[in-house]
């Protein structure tokens, strides 16, 4: 008796999990699913070159679930089966580990099925190469797919420290070296790059102190044990309108809609505009008309109404790149990072 | 106080809504399935089911992931009582005394007091979390780098209680555990420790695919002394998995103390279940008056470390909710799912979703009552698993180790850390060191150090800076007390002794 | 065969003060500082978990020899320390189980991990166990499809590439 109804809740799980067309694997061999075979829909799959995936393509997330690169891969799958855009299923794929190099090394290492597989990009893309920690290069090992969104970094102070603005942060840095601790996300990370350039940038000393997630930095900064912090306006969330958290200046190319009465730092005075960078890349062998089909579908992806409203949320800036362009730029985001490289070194 | 209840009437209003009411239930289940697989826990099956809640509105989708997670944290306990092999890391502590149960016939019994005491320190925390969450998550933050740097020490004093009779042994296990958990790039400098080259040890190593190996697959290998193991058939029938009274005498004040320190711990950002499973069991060791006779079988330590990690799990929702700041590595990724679904959580979180909120409270009632209908029920059903020959369940039980581990990071590699580490446990097992060391110095070892880093950075190299906070400076104390309290207790009773006689 | 518990914990004693000084060596040869700016340094707390590895490990030879010349003293014949180890039938266990594990990593890119692992069972179900060989390949056949049921089906879990794509 008891063994039916466990049997029974068994049954209904598998049930569940098997109505959510998300779960249901594909084997490399079986043809397109049947119910994405809408001829009329506008998102069809055939375009000028006619390519189209006849199997499931695995995007690859080179971080653990839960987290920014997560959020945004899942999004990216869910916008695309939701508006039917494509005719067979993304299934993401979590392979964390040395910051996004575990991820990547498998993306090059796949020998078959070049064109079914592709991974996201975020900063550590280009900040692991390029202090040698990968063995990839980012010139020859990557097909650029597209870019889509940038994540501004926000510096923000604790209520505790009594500074409101990016100046007066400034001032009480410059009378008091070292005084300030800025906490943030690992030591080669974009709160690192933020930190090193301000530090040099303004000629203040600001110390930094390294955490292993953005909720631990969050944490620090609220509970008063560090005084300011490099972090992501979503991270923030509330605590940047309550004023828990003081926003002092963004790093982004304007201000942010969220925070109409932060200024840039460019605004400021300073020439920080840094952002992480979000994008889609595959490995090197892939046909180019794969390319241009998943150029053109992210293209769609970005023009979504879900999509937009997802930016906007978490305070992503919209900046849909193809294929030819996000090569060029991650070619000139590459230089950057190497910049960057040689400031930390000189730092550390 | 009356809002409280008209916000709790709503919630349970709203649940009645059969839809949901599956979502809570399909999640406890499931969690409890997922929990009792080997090396899967609470964050593995989130990660993992994380794709169910597409498209379900967010009330539905957050019970069905807090059902999961408390869910995880029985489960867990399921595999450790029977086969020594944890289904997470925070039933580790559950297979100490667990295990020696089974062995002795009583796994009905440790089952049972598993179950109650899960939902009992559950249900309470439910309470708390309800009357509490609104206004205590700021305390959450007062611990800072410091203090978790102590509270890590006071968790690495509970080593004194597992060293068995050779200390060397004990500590020579948490000292290599200490050292694996260095393993990987250095949080500080990025530079390469250990690691030479290779790209898979950049994070170091995961401490349950090497509980899984040291657990689990030592014992596969072992013969059980004993030939099969015998369940006393008693122990399974239904009125005796009521505890009696003299059980619930002596693990009431467990349960209730191991609750408390569990939701305490839990709410802190940077400690979980597992810490607290720990510190629950270390502190029930040292309270109970038959502390010597943990480690061979004793209820006592089941009821403590489970109480805890239910309790911890509730406790980890508090800063996630109400501040966004997640609790633990489960409710990290829960929270990313919750801001798919288009919540974030925040100091308003009661208030602007209040019918998330009170939805979502209402459920975890319910869901820890069917957590032990589901336990009791379940009860002949895990335990038939025993009667199951050894090679043909080793043999399962290996298939399982063996896919769970890869399941957590999608990675060969993490196999054979199992398999390694299973090998090297079954060595130290025929030599009588004790694995619960090892695995001690793993979870807490790179925390420690990372913390006092963080710590010594912030009060600028000064390490008297970092000890004499308030907070840090107590659990400190504590530590201190804890470690040699017993020794320099016993030094002066023989002194007081051995005077009358002279 | 015979290794008593006494010879085990010598051998391990022995290992624990090797293995300390090999990573104490390490630390030294991967130049990781012990201090950095006055503060511990990444080579700080490895280093020291080196030394007290080494320590552990010839306080073990220490404790061992006071057990033993205790055991001699009290006269106890049969103490402890001088059982046997080594057992036959875990050995067999051993060498089967961890053989089939690395076998399951080793064949897993080629027919698929589920796979691997069914056929590890049936195995280990027929060299370890006393069931005829049909019964062993049934239960592999089984837990392999319950494997798949549980970890490809419900939890969606993606297998490592293969052929087969199990």
């Amino acid at each position: 008796m008891i063994k039916k109804i466990l049997t029974l809740s068994l049954i209904m799980m598998l049930l569940l999990a098997g109505c959510n067309p998300q779960d249901t694997p594909q084997t490399p061999e079986t043809p397109e699913t049947p119910e994405t075979e809408t001829p009329d829909t506008e998102t069809e799959g055939t375009q000028e070159t006619g390519w189209v995936p006849t199997q499931d393509v695995e995007f690859v997330i080179p971080f653990s679930a839960g987290g920014g690169s997560d959020v945004f891969a899942r999004k990216i799958v869910e916008v695309i089966q939701k508006n039917e855009l494509a005719p067979v299923n993304f299934i993401p794929t979590n392979k964390p580990g040395g910051s996004g190099v575990v991820g990547y090394t498998y993306l090059n290492g796949r020998g078959t099925d070049n064109a079914y597989v592709m991974a996201t990009t975020s900063s550590s893309f280009y900040s692991q190469p390029l202090s040698g920690l990968s063995p990839l290069s980012l010139d020859d090992d990557f097909t650029y797919i597209s870019l889509l969104v940038k994540d501004p970094n926000l510096f923000a102070a604790g209520k505790h420290i009594g500074l409101n603005t990016l100046e007066e942060v400034i001032d009480y840095a410059k009378a008091n070296p070292r005084a300030l601790k800025y906490g943030g996300t690992g030591n080669v990370s974009d709160d690192a790059i933020l930190m090193y350039m301000i530090n040099e940038l303004t000629g203040i000393e600001l110390v930094y102190v390294p955490y292993d997630s953005g909720a631990e930095v969050l944490a620090a900064v609220l509970g008063g044990h560090i005084d300011v912090c490099g972090i992501s306006p979503s991270e923030g969330g509330e605590h940047l309108e309550t004023g828990s958290l003081v926003p002092l200046a963004v790093s982004a190319d304007e201000r942010l809609a969220i925070l109409p009465d932060v200024p840039t730092f460019i605004e400021a005075g300073y020439e920080i505009s840094h952002q992480q960078s979000r994008g889609v890349v595959m490995n090197a062998d892939v046909p180019e008309e794969a390319v241009k089909y998943y150029s053109e579908l992210f293209k769609k992806v970005s023009e979504t109404e879900e999509w937009k409203k997802f930016a906007e949320d978490n305070v992503m800036a919209q900046v849909y790149l193809d294929y030819e362009d996000y090569m060029e730029y991650s070619s000139d985001l590459a230089d950057q990072y190497s910049i960057f490289m040689e400031m930390i070194e000189r730092n550390q | 106080m009356e809002n409280l209840f008209e916000n709790l009437a709503m919630g349970f209003s709203i649940l009645q809504n059969p839809v949901v009411l599956l979502y809570a239930l399909s999640g406890v289940l499931a969690g409890v399935i997922i929990g009792a697989l080997p090396g899967l826990g609470p964050s593995v099956g989130i990660a993992v089911l994380l794709p169910l809640t597409y498209g379900m509105d967010a009330a539905a989708g957050i019970i069905l992931l807090s059902g999961i997670y408390y869910g995880a944290m029985y489960g867990g306990s399921i595999t450790s009582i029977l086969i020594n092999t944890p289904g997470d890391s925070a039933a580790i502590m559950t297979a100490l005394d667990g295990y020696p149960l089974t062995q002795k016939g009583q796994a009905g019994k440790a089952l049972g007091m598993a179950a109650y005491a899960s939902v009992i320190g559950g249900t309470i925390s439910v309470v708390a979390f309800m009357l509490l969450a609104p206004v205590i998550s700021s305390y959450a933050l007062a611990f800072g780098s410091s203090e978790y740097f102590a509270l890590m020490i006071l968790g690495l004093t509970s080593i004194a209680g597992m060293t068995g009779d050779s200390p060397s042994k004990g500590f020579l296990a948490v000292f290599t555990g200490l050292f694996i958990s260095l393993i990987g790039l250095d949080l500080v400098t990025g530079a390469q420790r250990y690691v030479f080259g290779n790209v898979n040890l950049y994070s170091g190593i995961d401490f349950i695919p090497v509980a899984m190996g040291l657990f689990g697959i030592a014992e596969i290998i072992s013969v059980n002394s004993g030939g099969e193991i015998n369940i006393d058939k008693e122990s399974i029938k239904i009125k005796n998995l009521f505890p009696n009274k003299q059980e619930w005498k002596d693990c009431g004040p467990h349960i209730g103390r191991g609750t408390a320190l569990g939701f305490f711990i839990g709410m802190l950002p940077g400690a979980g279940a597992t810490i607290a499973s720990f510190l629950s069991y270390s502190m029930a060791k040292k309270t109970s008056k038959k502390g010597d006779k943990f480690g061979t079988g004793l209820l006592e330590g089941v009821a403590a470390p489970e109480s805890a990690n239910n309790a911890a799990s509730m406790g980890a929702m508090v800063p996630m909710l109400t501040l966004g700041v997640p609790g633990s590595g489960a409710t990290a990724i829960m929270m990313g799912a919750l801001m798919m679904l288009g919540i974030t959580p925040g100091p308003s979180f009661f208030i602007k979703e209040a019918e998330v909120a009170w939805t979502l409270v209402a459920s975890m009632y319910i869901g820890n009552v069917f957590l032990l209908l589901l336990g009791i029920l379940g009860l002949p059903l895990f335990v038939r698993i025993l009667k199951i020959k050894a090679p043909t369940l080793n043999a399962i039980v290996l298939a399982f180790i063996l896919i769970g581990s890869y399941a957590l990071e999608n990675s060969l590699f993490t196999v054979g850390v199992t398999i390694f580490f299973g090998a090297v446990g079954y060595f130290l097992k025929k030599l009588k060191v004790p694995a619960a060391p090892t695995v001690l110095g793993i979870v807490l070892g790179y925390l420690t150090e990372s913390n006092l880093r963080q710590a010594l950075i912030i009060a600028d190299g000064s390490f008297l800076g970092v000890i004499t906070k308030p907070i840090t400076a107590v659990i400190l104390i504590l530590a201190v007390l804890l470690s040699f309290g017993t020794p320099i207790t016993e030094m002066i009773k023989r002194r007081i002794v051995k005077k009358p006689a002279a | 065969m015979k290794l008593s518990l006494r010879q085990g914990n010598n051998i391990l004693g022995v290992i624990g003060v090797l293995l300390g000084i090999v990573i104490v060596i390490l630390g030294f040869v991967q130049k990781l500082p012990f201090t950095k700016n006055g503060m511990p340094g990444p080579g700080f707390f490895p280093i020291i978990c080196g030394i007290a590895i080494a320590v552990f490990g010839a306080l073990l030879i220490v404790e061992t020899k006071l057990k033993a010349k205790k055991a001699l003293e009290n006269e106890e014949k049969d103490s402890d320390l001088e059982e046997n180890i080594i057992n036959k039938t875990e050995l067999k266990n051993f060498v089967w189980s961890i053989g089939s594990a690395i076998m399951v990593v080793i064949l897993s890119p080629i027919i698929g991990m589920i796979t691997s692992i069914g056929i590890a069972v049936a195995v280990m179900i027929k060299v370890l166990g006393e069931d005829s060989l049909i019964k062993a390949i049934v239960i592999g056949a089984g837990t392999a499809l319950v494997l798949f049921l549980i970890f490809k089906v419900f939890l969606g879990v993606p297998m490592p590439n293969s052929y087969i794509g199990l």
